[in-house]
């Protein structure tokens, strides 16, 4: 079920992009492809507003300067004993539950610095797609939820998918990566207790809420979920 | 002797910045370009690189706030 329901919103999400791929095997090393392909679109190789849909094995992902933090290896070992191997991504943001029932987009473009307009094309793409399942998303902070950010995707109070960004600045050009983890399927609880563990170890302090923490396949299965609505009304109720 | 400054279009409000990790230590040499420090913004990483080669002089440490413009090192 749950590779179903992922194959129709990476098609949905497909399909309102204008250059997109979809690499839909999990894979351990999925999440390292858009360093490569950032650096693809600085050296020009890649067009801007390039769109790609992929998917990681069972991991935690965690931003660069994590990696270098004190006990990092150690808390590192720890979770992979637990069945939790961490990975570093290039964007930022804290940790982050990764495995097959997460949907990853990251939307890669060239243009100035405004991170606002980045983050809000990459939400109304995915808005316009869950729109199309009868969903009625909304961007926001969420409080008690982990990675939390301004540009959530959240549903009812929610949170969906999140997002983080990188940004890189070559011969006064910006290229940006922005980045959603959509959770379309998942035991919410394990995905939780396995980064508020890992972080803990490094030495943070959480306090996350389960509530705070939705799937799409928790929306969709909501008997009263909203009736089909056009994407053009999903869109630009996300407008921010 | 060469500024490293936080560029003053990097964000466009004013919210506060970390610099999230030095990638040298204080006094390594660096080649011009290099990327030298991550600074975080929200969720967003942006990427600094050497102005210019030499050694590296921290003027301001890893998980300090800093602002648009800060001077935050040299290479001398």
């Amino acid at each position: 079920m749950t590779e179903a329901l992922v194959a129709r919103v990476a098609r949905a999400i497909a399909a309102s992009s204008r250059l997109s791929s979809s690499d839909l095997v999990p894979r351990a090393e999925a999440v390292d492809r858009d360093r490569e392909l950032l650096d693809d679109l600085i050296s020009g190789a890649l067009p801007s507003g390039f769109v790609r849909l992929w998917r990681q094995q069972r991991c935690i992902v965690v931003p660069g300067h994590f990696a270098r933090r004190p006990g990092f290896e150690e808390a590192a070992r720890r979770s992979a004993d637990r069945g939790w191997p961490v990975r570093v991504r290039i964007s930022g943001g804290t940790a982050v539950a990764q495995h097959p029932g997460i949907l990853n987009i990251s939307l890669f473009r060239c243009g100035g610095p405004d991170m606002q307009q980045a983050y809000s094309t990459l939400v109304s793409l995915i808005a316009c797609a869950l729109g199309q399942f009868g969903l009625a998303v909304t961007a926001g902070p969420i409080v008690g939820a982990s990675c939390d950010g301004r540009f959530n995707l959240c549903w009812r109070g929610r949170k969906l998918a999140g997002t983080a960004a990188a940004l890189r600045i070559r011969g006064g050009r910006y290229f940006t990566l922005v980045h959603a983890s959509l959770a379309i399927e998942a035991d919410l609880a394990e995905d939780l207790a396995a980064v508020a563990a890992f972080e803990t170890e490094l030495g943070m302090e959480v306090a996350y809420r389960i509530d705070a923490h939705g799937s799409v396949r928790c929306a969709l299965d909501a008997a009263d979920h909203l009736p089909l609505r056009s994407a053009g009304r999903q869109a630009n109720a996300l407008r921010l | 002797m060469t500024d490293i400054a936080v560029p003053h279009d990097l964000w466009d409000d004013g919210r506060e910045a970390a610099i999230s990790v030095w990638l040298y230590a204080d006094g390594d040499p660096v080649e011009a370009g290099a990327v030298i420090a991550e600074i975080m913004v929200e969720k967003t990483s942006y990427e600094l690189v050497a102005p210019s080669t030499g050694r590296l002089a921290i003027l301001v440490a890893a998980d300090e706030a800093v602002a648009k413009g800060q001077v935050i090192g040299r290479v001398d």
